[in-house]
C-alpha cells in the first residue's frame, strides 16, 4: 500500500479547512449584507406568516377588490371559519383612513358592518353581517402594521 | 516465559463504551418509539403484511418502488407478534432496525482500523460522530428499510477495502461482495450509489497498480456479474408492471435542470436553519432542510408528537441546540470529505481503499439532489436526511479523519479538542432517546 505521507494529508487538510470557513464567512456576509438591505419582514409577509403558521390558514392573493390593492403595505386573502375577509395594510394612518373612505364611498349595501379597521390594517368581511368575535380574534392575533 | 499484553488505549476502552451505550439507546428506543409516527409507517407496515401474508407486493400503491428485502423480514416479525397475541405488531421490525443500526456502528469500527489502523483517537472521533448524529437513531427507531440498507452498505465497503488491503481470499472476497452489494439493492435503490463506488474504486486499483492489475480485474469483474444478477428478478417484476426499475413516478415535464429555482441549490436557511430547524422554515432550500433533518427533526418525527410531554418551547429549544451542535461537527467533516475527495483526485494510486470513504458522499449528495430536483414537492419531502443515511458511515470515517489530523498538528490543544467533543456529545446525548408520548 502506498501511503501518502502525514505532511500531505495535512496540506490537503489545511487547505479543505480554509475552503469550508470562507464559504461559512461568505453565507454569513451575505446574509448580513440581505439583512440589512431588507430591513426585516414587512407586516403584511408577518402577516401572512401567522396566518399560514399559527393559524393554519390558506392565504392568498386579493384579486377582486381594487381598493385593497391599492394599500401601500400591500393585501391578502384568507377565510376564518367560512368568513372570507381582504385584509388591506396601510403605510399611515391617513392611508388607513383613506382606505376606509374609499370604500365607504364605493363599495356596495352593508360594507358598514362588513368594514373594520385596527390601527393601519383594514379588514373587510365578505358576509353581511358582522364577523363573529372568533374570527375578529382570529385576524387580530395575527395583526401587524 | 514473559507474556506481551497487547496495549489497549484510553481511546480503544472509551470507543467500546460508546458503542456500548448506543447499542442500549438504540434497542431501548425501538422498544419505546411508536412505530406509526415514522417516515412512511403505514405504508411500510402495510407492505410487510401484504409480502408475508398473501404473498403479494403492492400494486403501484404505497412504497411499491421500494425492494422487498426489509419488509420481508419486517413481515416475518409480525407474524411472529401476531402467532404471540402481541399488539404492537410492528415491534419486531424496528428491534431489527436497531440492531442493523449497531451492527453499522461496528463494521465501522472495522473499516476504520482497515483503513487506519492503529489511529484510536480516530476512530473514537469517527464513532462519536456516527452515534451523535440524530438521523442514525431515528432511523434505527423506525419500521423503515433506511438502517438494513446502511448496514449491507457499510459490509460492502468493509469487504471492498479487505479486498483492495489484502492479497489472500480475494476472489472468495469478491463474490461475497458482490453479493453484499446485491442485497443491498434488494433493500433500497438508495445502496446503488454504494455500487458505483465500489466499481469505480476497484476499477481505479485496478488501473493504478500494475502488479496486481490481473487479480484486481478478476475480482471486479466477480464483483459487477454477482451484483448484477442477486437483484435481477426485482428489476424484471419492477420493468415488467411499471415504465421504470427504480422509481416509476410521474415528475414535471420541464427539464430537470429547471424544475427548481437557483434559491433552491444556494440557499443556506439563515437564521432560520438555527433559529427555527422544522417546518415550514427554508422549505424551497436543499441544503438547510438536509441538515436540520439530520441534527434535528425538521419533519416532526421525533419530537414534535402528538400529546407529548414536552411543550413545543421546550421542543424549539431541544432543536435549536441541535443545529447548533450540528455545525462544528458538518463543518469538520466536510473539511475532512474535501481533503480525502482532493487527495483521492491528486493522486489516485495512494490509499486507494480511502477513495471508498470519500466519494461515498459526493455519490449520495448528487444522488438525493437528483431525485428532489426530479421530484419536487413545496415541502421538501424528497429532501429527507435519511435518504443519505448509507452514507453517514463515510461522513463519520471524514469527521474522524480530520478530527485527529488537526489534534496530532496541535498536540497542545488535544486535550482540549477531545473535550469540545465530549462536551457536544453530552448536549446532544438527550436528544438520542425516543420519546415515549404519543
Amino acid at each position: 500500500m502506498n501511503e501518502p505521507r502525514g505532511s500531505a494529508e495535512w496540506r490537503y487538510l489545511r487547505v479543505a479547512i480554509v475552503v469550508v470557513l470562507a464559504f461559512v464567512v461568505a453565507q454569513l456576509v451575505g446574509w448580513l449584507v440581505y439583512r440589512s438591505v431588507h430591513h426585516g419582514p414587512t407586516a403584511l409577509s408577518l402577516t401572512d406568516r401567522c396566518l399560514r403558521r399559527e393559524k393554519l390558514l390558506s392565504v392568498g392573493p386579493v384579486l377582486d377588490d381594487p381598493v385593497a390593492r391599492s394599500a401601500h403595505g400591500g393585501a391578502l386573502a384568507t377565510r376564518v371559519e367560512g368568513n372570507g375577509v381582504h385584509v388591506a395594510i396601510a403605510t399611515s394612518d391617513a392611508e388607513a383612513a383613506a382606505l376606509v373612505a374609499t370604500y365607504l364611498e364605493k363599495t356596495g349595501r352593508n360594507v358598514e358592518t362588513r368594514l373594520e379597521r385596527r390601527g393601519r390594517v383594514v379588514y373587510l368581511w365578505e358576509q353581511a353581517l358582522a364577523p363573529t368575535p372568533t374570527q375578529r380574534q382570529t385576524m387580530y392575533d395575527c395583526w401587524y402594521e | 516465559m514473559r507474556l506481551v499484553r497487547p496495549h489497549t488505549s484510553w481511546a480503544r476502552i472509551a470507543t467500546y463504551g460508546v458503542i456500548a451505550a448506543a447499542a442500549v439507546i438504540a434497542v431501548r428506543n425501538a422498544l419505546v418509539y411508536p412505530a406509526i409516527v415514522g417516515y412512511d409507517a403505514q405504508e411500510a407496515i402495510d407492505y410487510a403484511q401484504g409480502l408475508v401474508k398473501d404473498g403479494r407486493l403492492p400494486e403501484g400503491t404505497g412504497s411499491y418502488y421500494t425492494p422487498p428485502g426489509f419488509f420481508a423480514i419486517g413481515g416475518l416479525m409480525i407474524e411472529v407478534a401476531e402467532r404471540f397475541d402481541y399488539d404492537d405488531v410492528a415491534r419486531g421490525g424496528q428491534i431489527v432496525d436497531a440492531l442493523a443500526a449497531v451492527g453499522t456502528l461496528l463494521l465501522l469500527l472495522v473499516l476504520l482500523r482497515l483503513l487506519w489502523p492503529g489511529r484510536d483517537v480516530l476512530h473514537l472521533a469517527a464513532v462519536v460522530f456516527f452515534v451523535v448524529c440524530p438521523v442514525v437513531m431515528k432511523s434505527a427507531a423506525m419500521f423503515h428499510p433506511e438502517p438494513l440498507s446502511m448496514l449491507l452498505s457499510t459490509a460492502a465497503l468493509v469487504l471492498a477495502a479487505r479486498l483492495l488491503l489484502r492479497p489472500d481470499h480475494r476472489l472468495l472476497v469478491a463474490a461475497a461482495l458482490g453479493v453484499t452489494l446485491g442485497l443491498a439493492q434488494l433493500v433500497r435503490a438508495w445502496t446503488l450509489w454504494t455500487v458505483g463506488v465500489v466499481v469505480v474504486v476497484l476499477a481505479v486499483a485496478a488501473v493504478t497498480r500494475t502488479a496486481e492489475r490481473r487479480p484486481l480485474l478478476a475480482a471486479l469483474a466477480v464483483v459487477i456479474a454477482l451484483a448484477a444478477v442477486v437483484p435481477v428478478p426485482w428489476y424484471a417484476h419492477q420493468l415488467d408492471t411499471y415504465d421504470s426499475a427504480l422509481f416509476g413516478q410521474p415528475h414535471p415535464s420541464e427539464p430537470v435542470w429547471s424544475r427548481r429555482p437557483l434559491g433552491f441549490f444556494v440557499g443556506a436557511g439563515l437564521p432560520e436553519v438555527v433559529t427555527e430547524p422544522y417546518r415550514p422554515s427554508f422549505s424551497g432550500q436543499f441544503l438547510p432542510i438536509a441538515y436540520a433533518e439530520t441534527w434535528g427533526d425538521y419533519f416532526g418525527v421525533w419530537r414534535w408528537l402528538p400529546n407529548g410531554a414536552k411543550t413545543a418551547s421546550d421542543v424549539r429549544r431541544e432543536l435549536v441546540t441541535m443545529s447548533i451542535v450540528g455545525l462544528p461537527l458538518t463543518l469538520m467533516a466536510v473539511a475532512g470529505w474535501m481533503a480525502l475527495l482532493a487527495l483521492a483526485v491528486r493522486h489516485p494510486g495512494r490509499a486507494t481503499e480511502r477513495q471508498l470513504i470519500a466519494w461515498l458522499p459526493l455519490a449520495a449528495l448528487a444522488g438525493v439532489l437528483y431525485f428532489a430536483t426530479s421530484y419536487p414537492t413545496p415541502d421538501g419531502d424528497t429532501v429527507k436526511g435519511s435518504f443519505m443515511l448509507t452514507a453517514v458511515p463515510a461522513w463519520a470515517a471524514c469527521f474522524g479523519f480530520a478530527f485527529d489530523e488537526v489534534r496530532r498538528r496541535f498536540p497542545r490543544g488535544s486535550a482540549a479538542l477531545l473535550l469540545g467533543l465530549a462536551a457536544l456529545a453530552l448536549v446532544a446525548a438527550p436528544f438520542l432517546f425516543a420519546p415515549t408520548g404519543a
